[in-house]
Protein backbone atom coordinates (compact mmCIF):
# COMPACT_ATOMS: atom_id res chain seq x y z
CA UNK A 1 0.00 0.00 0.00
CA UNK A 2 1.41 3.17 -1.44
CA UNK A 3 2.11 5.94 1.86
CA UNK A 4 0.27 8.93 -0.43
CA UNK A 5 -3.29 6.60 -0.16
CA UNK A 6 -2.31 5.86 3.84
CA UNK A 7 -2.08 9.71 4.41
CA UNK A 8 -4.83 10.47 3.15
CA UNK A 9 -6.45 7.74 4.83
CA UNK A 10 -5.25 9.19 8.30
CA UNK A 11 -6.53 11.90 7.67
CA UNK A 12 -10.37 10.67 7.04
CA UNK A 13 -9.87 8.57 9.90
CA UNK A 14 -9.37 11.50 12.17
CA UNK A 15 -12.34 13.09 10.83
CA UNK A 16 -14.44 10.06 11.79
CA UNK A 17 -15.15 9.43 7.76
CA UNK A 18 -12.89 6.81 7.42
CA UNK A 19 -14.77 3.05 6.30
CA UNK A 20 -13.32 -0.08 9.34
CA UNK A 21 -11.93 -1.93 6.85
CA UNK A 22 -9.70 0.81 5.90
CA UNK A 23 -9.14 1.41 9.12
CA UNK A 24 -7.99 -1.87 9.62
CA UNK A 25 -5.39 -1.37 6.58
CA UNK A 26 -4.51 1.45 7.88
CA UNK A 27 -3.53 0.25 11.44
CA UNK A 28 -1.69 -2.96 9.66
CA UNK A 29 0.12 -0.45 7.56
CA UNK A 30 1.22 1.68 10.50
CA UNK A 31 2.71 -1.17 12.54
CA UNK A 32 5.41 -1.32 10.00
CA UNK A 33 5.91 2.09 8.51
CA UNK A 34 7.63 4.67 10.87
CA UNK A 35 7.44 7.56 8.26
CA UNK A 36 3.79 6.94 8.39
CA UNK A 37 3.36 6.98 12.50
CA UNK A 38 5.17 10.17 12.37
CA UNK A 39 2.92 11.34 9.84
CA UNK A 40 0.08 10.64 12.06
CA UNK A 41 2.06 11.91 14.87
CA UNK A 42 2.03 15.41 13.38
CA UNK A 43 -1.37 15.65 12.07
CA UNK A 44 -2.81 14.72 15.53
CA UNK A 45 -0.37 17.25 16.81
CA UNK A 46 -1.87 19.87 14.68
CA UNK A 47 -5.24 18.88 15.35
CA UNK A 48 -5.12 19.31 19.17
CA UNK A 49 -3.32 22.86 18.58
CA UNK A 50 -6.00 23.95 15.88
CA UNK A 51 -8.93 23.17 18.96
CA UNK A 52 -6.91 25.04 21.09
CA UNK A 53 -7.66 28.51 18.97
CA UNK A 54 -11.26 28.04 19.41
CA UNK A 55 -10.52 29.81 23.08
CA UNK A 56 -9.19 32.79 21.29
CA UNK A 57 -12.67 32.81 19.55
CA UNK A 58 -14.63 32.80 23.53
CA UNK A 59 -16.10 35.74 24.32
CA UNK A 60 -17.40 37.03 27.46
CA UNK A 61 -21.82 36.73 28.28
CA UNK A 62 -21.98 41.06 28.19
CA UNK A 63 -20.54 40.70 24.64
CA UNK A 64 -22.93 38.17 23.90
CA UNK A 65 -26.17 40.15 25.37
CA UNK A 66 -24.77 43.20 23.46
CA UNK A 67 -24.74 41.08 20.67
CA UNK A 68 -28.53 40.42 20.66
CA UNK A 69 -29.73 43.39 21.36
CA UNK A 70 -27.71 45.05 18.76
CA UNK A 71 -29.19 42.48 16.33
CA UNK A 72 -32.85 42.65 17.79
CA UNK A 73 -32.64 46.53 16.76
CA UNK A 74 -31.52 45.74 13.37
CA UNK A 75 -34.09 43.06 12.75
CA UNK A 76 -37.00 45.35 13.34
CA UNK A 77 -35.66 47.75 10.69
CA UNK A 78 -35.44 44.89 8.31
CA UNK A 79 -38.18 43.64 6.00
CA UNK A 80 -38.14 40.19 5.50
CA UNK A 81 -38.16 37.83 2.52
CA UNK A 82 -41.65 36.21 3.88
CA UNK A 83 -42.66 32.51 3.05
CA UNK A 84 -45.72 33.53 1.82
CA UNK A 85 -43.90 36.27 -0.19
CA UNK A 86 -41.86 33.28 -1.60
CA UNK A 87 -44.42 31.30 -2.05
CA UNK A 88 -46.05 34.38 -4.98
CA UNK A 89 -42.65 34.75 -6.57
CA UNK A 90 -42.49 31.44 -7.30
CA UNK A 91 -46.12 31.47 -8.59
CA UNK A 92 -45.74 34.39 -10.25
CA UNK A 93 -42.12 32.81 -12.01
CA UNK A 94 -44.17 29.94 -13.25
CA UNK A 95 -46.47 32.15 -15.02
CA UNK A 96 -44.06 33.69 -16.47
CA UNK A 97 -42.46 30.78 -17.59
CA UNK A 98 -45.16 29.97 -18.72
CA UNK A 99 -46.55 33.51 -20.78
CA UNK A 100 -43.10 32.65 -22.13
CA UNK A 101 -43.52 29.20 -23.11
CA UNK A 102 -46.79 30.17 -24.76
CA UNK A 103 -45.03 32.87 -26.84
CA UNK A 104 -42.49 30.72 -27.86
CA UNK A 105 -44.60 28.33 -29.19
CA UNK A 106 -46.94 30.94 -30.86
CA UNK A 107 -44.18 32.15 -32.91
CA UNK A 108 -43.37 28.60 -34.13
CA UNK A 109 -46.78 27.74 -34.85
CA UNK A 110 -46.24 31.01 -37.24
CA UNK A 111 -43.22 30.18 -39.07
CA UNK A 112 -43.83 26.61 -39.49
CA UNK A 113 -47.89 26.37 -40.31
CA UNK A 114 -49.66 29.79 -40.45
CA UNK A 115 -46.19 31.51 -42.57
CA UNK A 116 -48.29 33.46 -45.56
CA UNK A 117 -47.25 31.98 -49.08
CA UNK A 118 -45.56 34.23 -50.25
CA UNK A 119 -42.77 33.75 -47.70
CA UNK A 120 -42.82 29.78 -47.55
CA UNK A 121 -40.01 28.28 -49.99
CA UNK A 122 -41.57 26.79 -53.13
CA UNK A 123 -40.45 22.91 -54.03
CA UNK A 124 -36.98 23.39 -55.30
CA UNK A 125 -36.47 23.48 -59.18
CA UNK A 126 -33.33 22.85 -60.67
CA UNK A 127 -32.39 25.96 -63.77
CA UNK A 128 -29.09 26.24 -65.21
CA UNK A 129 -29.49 30.03 -66.07
CA UNK A 130 -30.39 30.68 -61.94
CA UNK A 131 -27.69 28.44 -60.96
CA UNK A 132 -25.10 30.81 -62.91
CA UNK A 133 -27.13 33.81 -62.68
CA UNK A 134 -26.34 33.32 -58.89
CA UNK A 135 -22.37 32.20 -59.36
CA UNK A 136 -22.29 35.59 -61.69
CA UNK A 137 -23.67 37.23 -58.83
CA UNK A 138 -21.01 35.75 -56.89
CA UNK A 139 -18.42 36.57 -58.79
CA UNK A 140 -19.25 39.92 -59.30
CA UNK A 141 -16.64 42.00 -60.57
CA UNK A 142 -13.82 39.74 -58.81
CA UNK A 143 -11.43 39.12 -61.54
CA UNK A 144 -9.96 36.38 -59.81
CA UNK A 145 -13.29 34.47 -58.87
CA UNK A 146 -13.80 34.67 -62.38
CA UNK A 147 -11.02 33.45 -63.82
CA UNK A 148 -11.24 30.44 -61.14
CA UNK A 149 -14.47 29.70 -61.86
CA UNK A 150 -13.49 29.72 -65.77
CA UNK A 151 -10.29 27.34 -65.04
CA UNK A 152 -13.16 25.14 -63.45
CA UNK A 153 -15.87 25.38 -66.11
CA UNK A 154 -13.16 24.44 -68.81
CA UNK A 155 -11.81 21.77 -67.02
CA UNK A 156 -15.86 20.31 -66.32
CA UNK A 157 -16.28 20.85 -69.88
CA UNK A 158 -12.56 18.72 -70.97
CA UNK A 159 -13.77 15.77 -68.33
CA UNK A 160 -16.68 15.59 -70.28
CA UNK A 161 -15.99 15.80 -73.83
CA UNK A 162 -12.79 13.18 -73.00
CA UNK A 163 -15.35 11.14 -71.41
CA UNK A 164 -17.60 10.93 -74.61
CA UNK A 165 -15.10 10.27 -76.74
CA UNK A 166 -14.99 14.07 -78.05
CA UNK A 167 -17.79 12.59 -80.83
CA UNK A 168 -21.02 14.19 -79.46
CA UNK A 169 -18.96 17.89 -78.84
CA UNK A 170 -16.99 17.91 -81.71
CA UNK A 171 -19.53 19.05 -84.17
CA UNK A 172 -22.48 20.57 -83.17
CA UNK A 173 -23.76 20.90 -86.28
CA UNK A 174 -24.00 16.94 -86.61
CA UNK A 175 -26.76 16.90 -83.91
CA UNK A 176 -30.12 18.27 -85.22
CA UNK A 177 -31.65 19.61 -81.97
CA UNK A 178 -28.51 21.96 -82.33
CA UNK A 179 -30.08 23.63 -85.08
CA UNK A 180 -33.56 22.97 -83.89
CA UNK A 181 -33.21 25.19 -80.98
CA UNK A 182 -31.28 28.10 -82.84
CA UNK A 183 -33.37 31.39 -83.34
CA UNK A 184 -33.99 32.93 -87.01
CA UNK A 185 -31.90 35.63 -86.14
CA UNK A 186 -28.80 33.09 -84.92
CA UNK A 187 -29.47 31.29 -88.14
CA UNK A 188 -29.33 34.46 -90.01
CA UNK A 189 -26.15 35.22 -88.39
CA UNK A 190 -24.58 31.94 -89.14
CA UNK A 191 -25.62 31.41 -92.65
CA UNK A 192 -24.03 35.32 -93.11
CA UNK A 193 -21.23 33.83 -91.27
CA UNK A 194 -20.86 30.95 -94.02
CA UNK A 195 -21.33 33.03 -97.13
CA UNK A 196 -18.44 35.36 -96.28
CA UNK A 197 -16.31 32.36 -95.57
CA UNK A 198 -16.94 31.48 -98.97
CA UNK B 1 -38.79 31.61 27.06
CA UNK B 2 -38.25 29.52 23.69
CA UNK B 3 -36.08 27.10 25.36
CA UNK B 4 -38.13 24.30 24.59
CA UNK B 5 -39.40 25.33 21.10
CA UNK B 6 -38.27 22.82 18.40
CA UNK B 7 -35.99 24.18 15.87
CA UNK B 8 -38.67 23.49 13.14
CA UNK B 9 -41.21 25.05 14.52
CA UNK B 10 -38.67 28.69 15.24
CA UNK B 11 -37.86 28.66 11.63
CA UNK B 12 -41.81 28.53 10.11
CA UNK B 13 -42.83 31.30 12.61
CA UNK B 14 -40.12 33.40 11.25
CA UNK B 15 -41.11 32.82 8.27
CA UNK B 16 -44.29 33.99 8.68
CA UNK B 17 -42.74 37.27 10.41
CA UNK B 18 -42.09 36.75 13.65
CA UNK B 19 -38.92 38.79 14.42
CA UNK B 20 -38.47 36.95 17.76
CA UNK B 21 -38.56 33.55 16.62
CA UNK B 22 -35.47 34.51 14.31
CA UNK B 23 -33.85 36.26 17.24
CA UNK B 24 -33.92 33.00 18.77
CA UNK B 25 -32.36 31.10 16.00
CA UNK B 26 -29.59 33.66 15.90
CA UNK B 27 -29.66 32.99 19.87
CA UNK B 28 -28.94 29.52 19.56
CA UNK B 29 -26.30 29.69 16.58
CA UNK B 30 -24.39 32.84 17.13
CA UNK B 31 -21.54 31.38 18.75
CA UNK B 32 -20.76 28.58 16.29
CA UNK B 33 -21.51 31.31 13.75
CA UNK B 34 -18.62 33.86 15.23
CA UNK B 35 -16.46 30.47 16.01
CA UNK B 36 -16.55 29.66 11.92
CA UNK B 37 -16.04 33.54 11.01
CA UNK B 38 -13.57 34.39 13.76
CA UNK B 39 -11.39 31.24 12.58
CA UNK B 40 -11.96 32.51 9.08
CA UNK B 41 -10.81 36.20 9.83
CA UNK B 42 -8.89 35.94 13.14
CA UNK B 43 -9.81 39.58 14.35
CA UNK B 44 -12.65 39.85 16.48
CA UNK B 45 -13.95 43.32 15.16
CA UNK B 46 -14.88 41.76 11.60
CA UNK B 47 -15.95 38.68 13.11
CA UNK B 48 -18.18 41.11 15.07
CA UNK B 49 -19.25 42.69 11.95
CA UNK B 50 -19.68 39.50 9.87
CA UNK B 51 -22.03 37.91 12.12
CA UNK B 52 -24.31 40.54 12.72
CA UNK B 53 -24.49 40.53 8.24
CA UNK B 54 -25.20 36.71 8.68
CA UNK B 55 -27.57 37.19 10.84
CA UNK B 56 -29.08 40.14 9.08
CA UNK B 57 -28.94 38.10 5.44
CA UNK B 58 -30.33 35.15 6.72
CA UNK B 59 -33.24 36.84 7.73
CA UNK B 60 -33.69 38.89 4.78
CA UNK B 61 -33.52 35.47 3.20
CA UNK B 62 -35.74 33.53 5.49
CA UNK B 63 -38.75 32.86 3.52
CA UNK B 64 -36.42 31.25 0.96
CA UNK B 65 -35.16 28.99 3.39
CA UNK B 66 -37.28 25.25 2.37
CA UNK B 67 -35.62 23.18 4.82
CA UNK B 68 -34.05 20.85 2.52
CA UNK B 69 -30.99 21.35 5.06
CA UNK B 70 -30.79 22.03 9.11
CA UNK B 71 -31.15 26.09 9.87
CA UNK B 72 -27.68 25.82 10.65
CA UNK B 73 -26.25 24.20 8.03
CA UNK B 74 -27.96 27.12 6.21
CA UNK B 75 -26.53 29.71 8.41
CA UNK B 76 -23.23 28.55 8.21
CA UNK B 77 -23.25 28.21 4.37
CA UNK B 78 -24.67 32.10 4.69
CA UNK B 79 -21.37 32.93 7.15
CA UNK B 80 -18.98 31.36 5.17
CA UNK B 81 -19.66 33.08 1.70
CA UNK B 82 -20.10 36.38 3.54
CA UNK B 83 -16.79 35.44 5.37
CA UNK B 84 -14.98 34.53 2.03
CA UNK B 85 -15.85 37.08 0.10
CA UNK B 86 -15.00 39.41 2.69
CA UNK B 87 -11.88 37.82 2.64
CA UNK B 88 -11.51 38.26 -1.32
CA UNK B 89 -12.01 41.43 -0.95
CA UNK B 90 -9.73 42.37 1.25
CA UNK B 91 -7.16 40.56 -0.41
CA UNK B 92 -7.98 42.55 -3.71
CA UNK B 93 -7.78 45.85 -1.82
CA UNK B 94 -5.27 45.85 0.01
CA UNK B 95 -2.85 43.13 -1.28
CA UNK B 96 -2.34 39.86 1.14
CA UNK B 97 1.47 41.49 2.99
CA UNK B 98 -0.32 44.74 3.66
CA UNK B 99 -3.41 42.96 5.30
CA UNK B 100 -1.08 41.45 7.53
CA UNK B 101 0.28 44.28 7.86
CA UNK B 102 -1.96 47.09 9.40
CA UNK B 103 -4.12 43.99 11.21
CA UNK B 104 -2.40 41.29 13.21
CA UNK B 105 -5.36 38.98 13.52
CA UNK B 106 -3.04 36.46 14.38
CA UNK B 107 -1.00 38.41 17.00
CA UNK B 108 -4.99 38.73 18.84
CA UNK B 109 -5.61 34.92 18.75
CA UNK B 110 -2.13 33.83 19.72
CA UNK B 111 -2.24 36.41 22.35
CA UNK B 112 -6.06 34.94 23.49
CA UNK B 113 -5.07 31.20 23.25
CA UNK B 114 -1.52 30.21 24.19
CA UNK B 115 -0.38 32.31 27.55
CA UNK B 116 -1.84 30.29 30.05
CA UNK B 117 -1.48 27.05 28.44
CA UNK B 118 0.78 24.28 29.12
CA UNK B 119 0.01 21.73 26.73
CA UNK B 120 2.31 21.22 23.95
CA UNK B 121 -0.20 21.15 21.25
CA UNK B 122 -1.33 24.89 23.14
CA UNK B 123 1.96 26.32 23.02
CA UNK B 124 2.28 25.30 18.74
CA UNK B 125 -1.82 26.97 18.44
CA UNK B 126 -0.24 30.39 17.24
CA UNK B 127 1.98 29.18 14.99
CA UNK B 128 -0.65 26.78 13.94
CA UNK B 129 -3.16 30.05 13.25
CA UNK B 130 -0.18 31.74 11.33
CA UNK B 131 0.03 28.49 9.04
CA UNK B 132 -3.35 28.73 8.63
CA UNK B 133 -3.52 32.06 6.84
CA UNK B 134 -1.00 31.05 4.39
CA UNK B 135 -3.06 28.01 3.30
CA UNK B 136 -5.59 28.74 0.38
CA UNK B 137 -9.05 29.46 1.74
CA UNK B 138 -11.16 26.84 0.21
CA UNK B 139 -8.64 24.61 2.41
CA UNK B 140 -8.55 27.09 5.17
CA UNK B 141 -12.32 27.03 5.57
CA UNK B 142 -13.21 23.10 5.31
CA UNK B 143 -10.14 22.93 7.94
CA UNK B 144 -12.13 25.45 10.25
CA UNK B 145 -15.83 23.81 9.96
CA UNK B 146 -14.32 20.05 10.61
CA UNK B 147 -11.30 20.32 12.78
CA UNK B 148 -12.84 23.73 15.04
CA UNK B 149 -16.81 23.29 14.56
CA UNK B 150 -16.91 19.61 14.30
CA UNK B 151 -18.46 19.15 11.27
CA UNK B 152 -18.84 15.88 9.17
CA UNK B 153 -17.06 15.67 5.79
CA UNK B 154 -20.84 15.55 4.66
CA UNK B 155 -21.95 18.61 6.53
CA UNK B 156 -19.09 20.57 5.53
CA UNK B 157 -19.84 19.17 1.86
CA UNK B 158 -23.25 21.07 2.30
CA UNK B 159 -21.89 24.45 3.95
CA UNK B 160 -19.00 24.54 1.06
CA UNK B 161 -21.37 23.65 -1.99
CA UNK B 162 -18.94 20.71 -2.58
CA UNK B 163 -18.87 16.86 -2.78
CA UNK B 164 -17.80 14.73 0.46
CA UNK B 165 -14.64 13.58 -1.34
CA UNK B 166 -13.81 17.48 -2.14
CA UNK B 167 -13.97 17.92 1.70
CA UNK B 168 -11.42 14.70 2.27
CA UNK B 169 -9.34 16.00 -0.63
CA UNK B 170 -9.12 18.99 0.80
CA UNK B 171 -8.88 18.00 4.48
CA UNK B 172 -5.80 15.97 3.42
CA UNK B 173 -3.75 18.45 1.70
CA UNK B 174 -4.69 21.56 4.50
CA UNK B 175 -2.65 19.00 6.83
CA UNK B 176 -0.15 17.95 4.26
CA UNK B 177 0.53 21.98 3.75
CA UNK B 178 0.14 22.49 7.51
CA UNK B 179 2.56 19.84 8.32
CA UNK B 180 5.20 21.18 5.94
CA UNK B 181 4.96 24.46 7.25
CA UNK B 182 5.08 23.28 11.10
CA UNK B 183 7.39 19.80 10.86
CA UNK B 184 10.42 21.91 13.25
CA UNK B 185 7.49 22.61 16.01
CA UNK B 186 5.47 19.68 15.46
CA UNK B 187 8.14 17.36 15.89
CA UNK B 188 8.27 18.09 19.48
CA UNK B 189 4.46 17.45 19.81
CA UNK B 190 3.57 13.76 21.62
CA UNK B 191 0.24 12.61 20.23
Amino acid sequence: MRCAKIERWISDDIDGALAPRKKDIVARHLSSCPSCRAYRVHVMGLQAGALEQNRAAERPDAYWREFGARLEERLGGERPFLADRARLAARRSWVWSGAGLAAAAALAAYLLVLRPDAVRPGPFVFSFEDTVASIMTEIGDDPELERSFGTALQASIDEAVGEAGGEAFGSPSGDPLFWESLSDEELARVESGLRSEK
Amino acid sequence: MMDGVQEEALVRRAQGGDASAFAELARRSRERVYGVIFGLVRNHADADDLAQETFLSAYRAIGRFRGGSSFYTWIYRIAVNLTMNHLKKMKREKGRSELLDTTPPSAEARAAASPELRSQAGEISGRIAQALDEIPLPFRAAFQLVVNQGLSHARAAEVLGCSENTVSWRMHKARKMLQARLKPFLSEVEP
